[in-house]
């Protein structure tokens, strides 16, 4: 199955969620020096998860009857995840309201509603992957890989849009590199743990390995964030990484996604018949 | 207790002829990459001699369906007597069910751009004929049956038939027995 | 409260109505819209149909149509034999009659095999045959350098209309013979006086089977019903075979012999029984010519160690089945047509033969050694049967040896061969040698097929006329195993331009009483459903105890009193005696007695034995093409023993390259253990993506038999030998 559009849908809304997730928290901490950089940011947020789900539309068989997803609330995940990415998007508009009006506290409990169902959407969306049938799948790992793209990509994301606008703003990009280190290990134990079962996981991961493109995964979502933006932690002088650097950095770690959300729809193995664990 | 209508596959009776499988498509005038039914081989190892037997497979029309769960247009139906319906005009072809069948029984037909599956040939079940598979096999090694009546000479998988208990099938299985080389 | 969607539908297509019935207003739009089903208006009949493919079991099918067009296609329970289901390639008819890939129109073909057809009309089709025909009847004096290659593609009995095509022109060239079975029917002439077998219904009464060469699981599935019935009431089955078949894998016992060495094990019976005294005296007395003589030759040539040694099955089973088979009664033996593809075959089957007669279990209910039969196809052959027209020059059709097609076409002399007709046959594809095949197609002047399919053989024709298929066109078929009889109704109008052979052949002869009155004696016209009627006889409706042809219309019927074959112990042979002892196969070079002959052995640079049976998706090129087949399988394979593939580093899937001195085919490698070591199996067929052809590599061999009852041996098409190599 040809899965780019939920390659995107996925990636995207957890970017957006990241996104969404950072700017809140850093709005509490009163990081935020104009509302008018806030109401900014939140759009742009707001329309990055907008693409994400114009996006899930296209892996439909029947896009025009999408709507019809919505009505088995009791037991698929994917009408569960529509909703809450819906919640999501009502509750963002709300908040970007809000940023224009200065409404503070009101605002601050918005972005928290709206952080929590986007939080909880990423993680609904990761549950409709968790499957008996796809016994790779059938764990943790959905939930956290699916996080780990929002924390990854999220606070790099809002840093690199603040940085833009307002080069004193607080040190939030210091969250991706300890992520990406993070997420690599955490990776790395999946896979052995995987090669350690026997037929499907077996296989699952050494499709992973084998795929043509899984090292430069490693290397754009890994190694680049880690190595490039950790020595920062060391220089004596306070010194940042530079817009153009960490606006790089946010763009290797995207494509790197990208491609880990190809290589996770097309290594996958199933249960089936004669391909038993 | 609610009936549990299901396939009985005789795989000591199944010679491998892919009738069944064939008969399902000429029936359904399925599209030609798509298939309900298939034939597969046991591996010939299994039972230590090597030799070739087959098992007949399609929907298990299980108790707790997944591709049922899974589907967020509620396209899925189980029907009082136990039959998996597949409510056609309401799929979206999201694809959800066919993540989540253990046994890989929902096809995505790219004709139609939506999903397909055994539906147990429930209208011709309705006017008491039998589905198309069970009355074409021409050794009787299908049949369909109420399964909660049945008793412990039927198991519930065969080698090479994923955890029944994931989805509680309604397959029940009659082993074959094995050749003796001489 | 739920309505039913039925009675919903009912009312949706009644009004047209679609909005607002059943489901409340909400519950609408998630429920999608309703599928409007327009049954109530459509007309709908079930028609009866026969498939007439060169296949044991001859279903009789039922064929439902809708306003004219084929719905479903599914057995007819009225034929006892098959029992109301038809087997996987019956169940792909619907996509026969549909598939995008049928040959629509009459084409011509620009530069035979170059792929550049031109659509053209019928009559511009005739015209162009006419004139072939005509043109060729000038030059050479005769129509003899017409050749017509025709045979099982379709052996429904109005479709001998095709051999009648070229009667009613001349004296011509006939492809004489038939691949498949010929030894084998020459070996049971000789001692029965010609082939019978009993009703296979009665399989079921057997309490002993032995299935000795023959996978009924894939070619005659309907028999392993009658196969279980046995099992079920005690009988026990044992399976004689170089492979282990999906039938291997439903018997008790499995003997894998090493091919062509079935007489061996035979004699080596037989021995056990002699010595063992467990022969029946009484018949053999009563009924046979020769059993001294056949006796003495197995007192003086044959031992069980002799017979282990040759076959590659030990002494103790050789004792323990031939001990089992006779004292075990009724023993039925079953004997395929795949183990007489050699070059010892038909003595082989005379061997098998004479076990069934020393155990007195031929003419008992349940036993036999049974073959094919040809009883019931005593029809007139009203479509076939058609005088020269006046003043033809020669006397008679002269023959060319269809299994040694190409070089016999390509040697002929006096007049040379330059035009050829076929019909119901593949030979680019089916027949041995390819290479040579395909050039006697180039050295032609004109070539004219008639098929379904734009296959290999239409691929090197000049023009291709579009057939029906049995759907549209009446006839009325038999079996070459049981006994039933079923007529083709006409279920459905011919699709595209096709047409009946009976029709090109009616065509074809105005075409040319137009270009030259009087050089055609087929008639022009005629109903066809009364054409049917004038296949039959008196002699066959008595046979199947009919008193109208018409009687047939009311669904198929069965031939009487053959339940068991010769029961009456009169045989047709010379001494109406079962022969041991055969003056008449002496006649035809062979030993009088069933005797073994050496079968053939691999050689140095080729040391593996080739056998390519049949395939369980296709009858030879018919049906693996259509997509629906290749929804089940879409590759062919070599089958290797691991032992094998890993003295040539072959591991599973790997491309192998199987040759020997005339050619090779190149396939993926599938392991297994239920072949043997040092002989690799390759099933034969047609694939429409595929370059794939085992031909290639088989050579037209003469088996030992088939000149007495067919006109020509047959093709000893499994003493192929060859070698591998990983690709």
């Amino acid at each position: 199955m040809h899965e780019l559009p939920l390659v995107i849908f996925t990636v995207f809304s957890q970017i957006a969620v990241g996104a969404m997730v950072t700017l809140w928290i850093i709005d509490l901490k009163g990081g935020v020096t104009s509302n008018k950089i806030g109401k900014g940011l939140s759009i742009s947020i707001f329309v990055i998860a907008l693409v994400a789900i114009l996006s899930s539309v296209f892996h439909l068989g029947q896009p025009l009857e999408a709507f019809r997803a919505l009505v088995n609330v009791q037991t698929s995940w994917l009408t569960r995840e529509i909703w809450l990415f819906s919640l999501m998007l009502l509750t963002m508009i709300g908040y970007i309201f809000t940023w224009s009006k200065k409404y503070e506290n009101k605002r601050k409990i918005v972005g928290g509603v709206s952080s929590l169902f986007g939080l909880i959407a990423v993680m609904g969306s990761a549950m409709i992957y968790v499957l008996p049938a796809m016994p790779a799948w059938n764990n943790f790992s959905p939930i956290f890989f699916f996080v780990m793209t929002g924390v990854l990509l999220g606070p790099l994301y809002v840093s690199v849009v603040l940085y833009f606008f307002d080069k004193e703003s607080m040190n939030i990009w210091k969250v991706a590199p300890l992520m990406a280190l993070v997420y690599a290990m955490s990776s790395f134990f999946y896979i052995t743990v995987l090669l350690s079962g026997t037929g499907t996981l077996e296989t699952t991961a050494n499709n992973i390995m084998s795929h043509p493109m899984f090292v430069y995964r490693g290397v754009f979502s890994w190694i680049i964030p880690a190595v490039v933006l950790l020595p920062f932690f060391f220089f004596k002088v306070k010194r940042k990484p530079a817009f153009m650097l960490l606006a790089i950095v946010f763009t290797i770690a995207f494509a790197g996604e990208i491609i880990g959300r190809e290589i996770f729809y097309n290594t996958i193995v199933e249960l089936d018949i004669n391909q038993v664990d | 207790m609610g009936r549990k209508m299901g396939f009985v596959v005789d795989s000591n009776r199944c010679i491998g002829c892919h009738s069944c499988s064939m008969a399902c498509k000429n029936y359904n005038q399925l599209n030609p990459d798509i298939t309900w039914r298939t034939v597969y081989d046991i591996k010939e190892d299994t039972y230590g001699q090597p030799t070739r037997i087959t098992m007949s497979l399609a929907c298990n029309h299980c108790d707790i369906p997944a591709c049922k769960e899974a589907c967020p247009t509620n396209a899925y139906e189980k029907r009082e007597d136990g039959i998996v319906i597949h409510h056609e005009e309401r799929c979206i072809g999201c694809g959800m069910c066919v993540y989540a069948c253990p046994y890989n029984v929902p096809q995505f037909d790219k004709e139609k751009k939506k999903v397909g599956k055994c539906h147990l040939c429930y209208e011709r079940l309705d006017n008491g004929q039998s589905p198309a598979c069970v009355s074409s096999c021409p050794t009787q090694a299908i049949y369909h049956i109420d399964t909660t009546s049945l008793g412990d000479e039927f198991a519930k998988s065969l080698p090479g038939f994923p955890d029944p208990e994931i989805t509680k099938s309604t397959t029940r299985f009659i082993k074959p027995s094995i050749v003796r080389k001489l | 409260m739920k309505l039913k969607r039925r009675t919903f539908l009912k009312g949706a297509a009644a009004t047209g109505a679609l909005v607002g019935l059943g489901a409340t207003q909400t519950e609408f739009p998630f429920q999608g819209l309703m599928k409007v089903d327009g049954s109530d208006q459509t007309t709908k009949k079930v028609f009866q149909n026969a498939c007439p493919r060169n296949c044991y079991d001859t279903c009789s099918m039922l064929t439902t149509v809708e306003d004219g067009v084929i719905q479903f296609v599914e057995g007819n329970p009225q034929n006892t034999y098959t029992n109301g289901t038809i087997c996987v390639k019956g169940n792909v008819y619907p996509r026969t009659v549909y598939s995008p890939d049928r040959i629509k129109y009459p084409m011509r073909q620009k530069g035979r095999g170059s792929g550049n057809w031109e659509r053209i009309s019928w009559d511009e089709a005739y015209t162009e045959i006419a004139e072939n025909i005509l043109k060729i009847k000038k030059e050479y004096g005769s129509t003899l350098p017409i050749c017509l290659n025709k045979y099982s593609g379709n052996f429904e009995i109005m479709h001998y209309g095709i051999e009648g095509t070229m009667s009613s022109i001349g004296y011509t060239t006939r492809a004489t013979g038939t691949p498949c079975w010929p030894a084998g029917i020459d070996a049971q002439t000789f001692d029965f006086g010609t082939i019978l077998n009993s009703d296979p219904e009665k399989m079921q009464k057997s309490k002993y089977i032995i299935l000795w060469g023959v996978n009924p699981a894939w070619t005659a599935v309907h028999s392993m019903n009658f196969i279980e019935a046995a099992k079920a009431n005690g009988a026990k089955v044992v399976v004689i075979d170089p492979i282990l078949t999906n039938t291997a894998g439903k018997a008790h016992d499995f003997i894998q012999i090493k091919s062509s060495t079935d007489g061996a094990l035979a004699l080596g019976m037989a021995k056990y029984i002699l010595d063992n005294g467990l022969f029946d005296q009484q018949w053999l007395e009563k009924n046979s010519k020769g059993y001294r003589e056949f006796f003495g030759y197995l007192d003086n040539n044959i031992t069980l160690e002799w017979a282990a040694e040759k076959t590659g099955v030990s002494v103790d089973v050789i004792e323990n089945l031939a001990r089992e088979y006779a004292t075990t009664k009724p023993a039925n033996i079953w004997i395929g047509y795949g183990m007489q593809r050699h070059t010892n075959g038909g003595q082989n089957v005379r061997a098998i033969d004479a076990l069934a007669a020393i155990t007195g279990n031929v003419g008992l209910e349940g036993g036999g050694a049974n073959y094919a039969q040809l009883d019931s196809w005593g029809f007139n052959y009203h479509a076939m049967i058609h005088p020269p027209p006046e003043g033809s020059e020669g006397e008679a059709n002269r023959p060319v040896n269809m299994n040694n097609f190409a070089a016999d076409v390509l040697a002929a002399e006096d007049p040379p061969i330059k035009m050829m007709w076929i019909a119901g046959r593949n030979p680019v594809q089916q027949d041995p040698e390819t290479t040579l095949i395909k050039k006697a197609f180039h050295a032609m002047d004109f070539v004219v097929t008639a098929d379904l399919f734009m296959n290999k053989t239409v691929e090197l024709s000049d023009i291709v006329l579009p057939v029906t298929t049995p759907f549209e066109t009446p006839g009325v078929n038999v079996s070459y195993w049981h006994y039933w009889m079923t007529l083709n109704e006409q279920a459905i109008k011919p699709l595209h331009e096709s047409k009946s052979d009976v029709e090109i052949a009616m065509g074809l002869s105005e075409k040319m009483n137009e270009l030259e009155p009087g050089s055609c004696t087929y008639p022009t016209s005629g109903d066809l459903n009364e054409w049917v009627g004038k296949e039959f006889n008196e002699t066959i409706l008595e046979q199947f105890g009919m008193n109208t042809w018409e009687e047939i219309k009311d669904g198929p019927v069965k031939m009487k009193n053959m339940e068991v074959a010769w029961k009456d112990g009169k045989f047709r042979t010379p001494s109406e005696k079962y022969e041991f002892y055969s003056e008449e196969a002496e006649q035809f070079g062979h030993h009088p007695l069933p005797v073994y002959v050496e079968e053939m052995k691999s050689t140095e640079d080729h040391p593996y034995r080739c056998i390519t049976p049949h395939w369980k998706l296709s009858i030879h090129s018919q049906f693996q093409d259509l997509d629906w087949m290749e929804a089940i399988n879409d590759k062919p394979y070599v089958e290797i023993h691991p032992e094998l593939a890993a003295r040539h580093h072959i591991k599973a899937d790997d491309l192998v390259k199987v040759y020997n001195e005339i050619g090779y085919v190149t396939v993926p490698a599938k392991l297994t253990r239920t072949v043997q070591v040092e002989e690799v199996v390759i099933y034969e067929t047609w694939y429409k993506n595929l370059n794939y052809n085992v031909n290639y590599t088989v050579k037209a061999i003469p088996a030992d038999m088939g000149e007495k009852a067919t006109g020509m041996p047959g093709i000893a098409f499994h003493d192929n030998f060859v070698n591998l190599e990983k690709v």
